[in-house]
């Protein structure tokens, strides 16, 4: 399509269709030069016209050319949608989206799930204003969030810019019937992607205004937390937290197991120091352990392992439910899964005899009057009798 | 049970694969893109005061003839194709399926008139120039006649002076064929 935009062809366009010149070889010869009556061959000759002269066959539709362009052509698209935000002077991603939707669904629907059993007495789900409240209270953030939430909530610059785009609209002609060259449709192309932009800049600006509206009820204290989140990335509270992947909208979310011991063959206690289990929110949710850690449902002694669950079924789609439910897997897994009578994981706490294992857990083991397990800070968790 | 023999033989050579031989079209289409003849190259066809009569220029410094690859299904544009045909029709002769520049195919109708004998190698080999020359110098060989027959000739225009230089155009086409058969023919033509 490349060349077709950017070469020097003669097309033509008939009923909406483009047209490009035909190429011949003897076989396509004999079949465009047939009589109307002949029938060898059947209706070869459909979508073949002739303008001027010249023969062309029917290709795309110049709608279709318009809206699979930015499939086709992704870089070549996204230039003319730069080229154009930078006449117009919007910046990329301008207004964009408070917080984009991964964070919102972490931050109100799978840290409340996580936080909830110590937010006190009761045992009801935080609301979005008490999770922000709670992440005000804990976390300081700098004075200058509030400038930038008073001046977040001031709709007038955004009304001013849509009214500009709505003033700039420019209707543009369809592509004129008959022999055109390369040049001519590359130009109707680009006036007319350059209508879709502003179209979709004016959808922006008016999702922006809807949604700032919302939020012009919410405290500016509120809003400096989200605007903070929304820089940052990243928080971690009461164990619970997540990081930004690079800069786009994913995430690694994680929950510290905190210290836990658990018992062997023999009842001896082995303490286990805290680590974090994680789910990234590119791909399926797998949890993994972040820390280089060891553990008998853990291959190696190496960071990033995925945590050997062999009921589990991790999904691919981020939602709320699946994240939560893979983090409790994986906890649980560490936690509850390693039992002394049963060839459970990779490992053994009792035993060294695995071929070419490099590690054991011996170091781990305490003494079953250490301070920390009979103070009950320390809690053995597949102490099951 | 020798017919059924020869059913067998038959039927299993007609499966054997044959390889793919481009066509006519193919190679001549090649020619005309890759140096992107025009209509004025028909008018160089027409012309027969444009026709070569000999060397055009020395044969030691004619470049080798390049290793040909036609796509095998070539697509042209529409005055292409008719260029391509135009010359198929023009030429019409099976030496044109060789031409592998515009030059020998506007030698392609003298050579096959002189000689229509050249194998496929020669031709696929030699450039059209040199085969044309061969063919004049043997052509002319012909026309002169024996080295003998010359010496013995008393009707011979120009007397004595006329004998030596006769013998002398003699001597330098056989030096010209022979020249040729060691260095361009493999063996014999």
């Amino acid at each position: 399509m490349r060349r077709l935009l950017e070469g020097e062809l003669e097309l033509a366009v008939v009923s909406g269709f483009l047209y490009l010149p035909l190429r011949f070889d003897p076989g396509v010869a004999r079949e465009v030069h047939r009589e109307p009556g002949e029938t060898a061959g059947g209706e070869a000759r459909v979508g073949v016209i002739q303008v001027a002269g010249q023969h062309f066959v029917k290709t795309l539709s110049l709608a279709s050319l318009i809206k699979n362009y930015g499939k086709v052509h992704p870089d070549a698209y996204e230039q003319l949608r730069d080229d154009y935000r930078r006449k117009h002077g919007l910046a990329a991603g301008w207004p964009g989206m408070l917080v984009g939707r991964k964070l919102q669904t972490i931050i109100f629907q799978i840290m409340p799930h996580f936080l909830r059993r110590k937010a006190g007495p009761g045992r009801k789900r935080l609301s979005p204003e008490e999770i922000l409240e709670l992440i005000g209270e804990n976390h300081r953030i700098p004075p200058e969030y509030q400038e930038k939430a008073r001046t977040y909530l001031d709709l007038e610059f955004l009304r001013n810019r849509l009214r500009e785009l709505e003033e700039s609209d420019e209707p543009v002609e369809p592509l004129k019937e008959g022999l055109v060259t390369s040049r001519q449709l590359r130009v109707w192309l680009h006036q007319t992607l350059a209508g879709e932009f502003r179209q979709e800049e004016k959808e922006r600006l008016q999702e922006a205004l809807k949604e700032r509206g919302a939020l012009a009820a919410t405290r500016s204290r509120h809003l400096a937390v989200m605007l903070y989140l929304a820089e940052v990335g990243s928080l971690e509270m009461e164990g619970f937290g997540f990081f930004r992947l690079g800069w786009v909208d994913d995430y690694c979310i994680y929950k510290r197991t905190g210290k836990f011991a658990l018992k062997d063959f023999y009842g001896r206690p082995y303490l286990f120091p805290d680590c974090r289990v994680a789910v990234y929110t590119t791909g399926s949710l797998k949890p993994v352990v972040l820390e280089k850690y060891k553990h008998p449902f853990l291959s190696r002694y190496a960071p990033g392992q995925e945590i050997c669950l062999s009921n589990f079924r991790p999904s691919r789609e981020f939602t709320a439910k699946n994240v939560i439910r893979a983090l409790t897997e994986g906890l649980n897994g560490l936690f509850y899964n390693y039992t002394s009578r049963y060839r459970k994981g990779y490992h053994r706490l009792d035993k060294f005899w695995e071929a070419g294992q490099t590690f054991n857990f011996d170091d781990y083991r305490v003494p079953r009057d250490h301070p920390s397990l009979v103070s009950g800070e320390i809690e053995i968790k597949n102490d099951f009798t | 049970m020798a017919l059924r023999e020869d059913l067998k033989i038959n039927r299993a050579l007609s499966r054997k694969k044959k390889p793919l031989r481009p066509s006519l079209f193919a190679q001549v289409i090649q020619v005309v893109q890759e140096y992107a003849l025009g209509d004025d190259f028909l008018k160089k066809l027409d012309h027969p005061g444009l026709e070569p009569t000999g060397p055009p220029f020395p044969l030691d410094s004619l470049p080798p003839k390049p290793v040909r690859a036609p796509r095998p299904f070539p697509l042209a544009s529409e005055a292409e194709y008719n260029l391509a045909q135009a010359i198929i029709s023009k030429v019409n002769n099976p030496y044109l399926f060789y031409a592998s520049r515009p030059e020998e195919i506007l030698l392609c109708p003298s050579l096959y008139r002189l000689n229509p004998g050249f194998g496929a190698e020669t031709l696929e080999r030699c450039h059209f120039a040199l085969l044309l020359a061969y063919a004049s110098a043997q052509q002319e060989l012909q026309d002169l006649g024996a080295p003998e027959a010359v010496a013995a000739d008393p009707e011979e225009p120009g007397g004595e002076a006329g004998i030596i230089s006769r013998r002398a155009r003699l001597a330098e086409l056989r030096q010209l064929v022979e020249r040729v058969e060691k260095h361009h023919f493999k063996a014999g033509k």
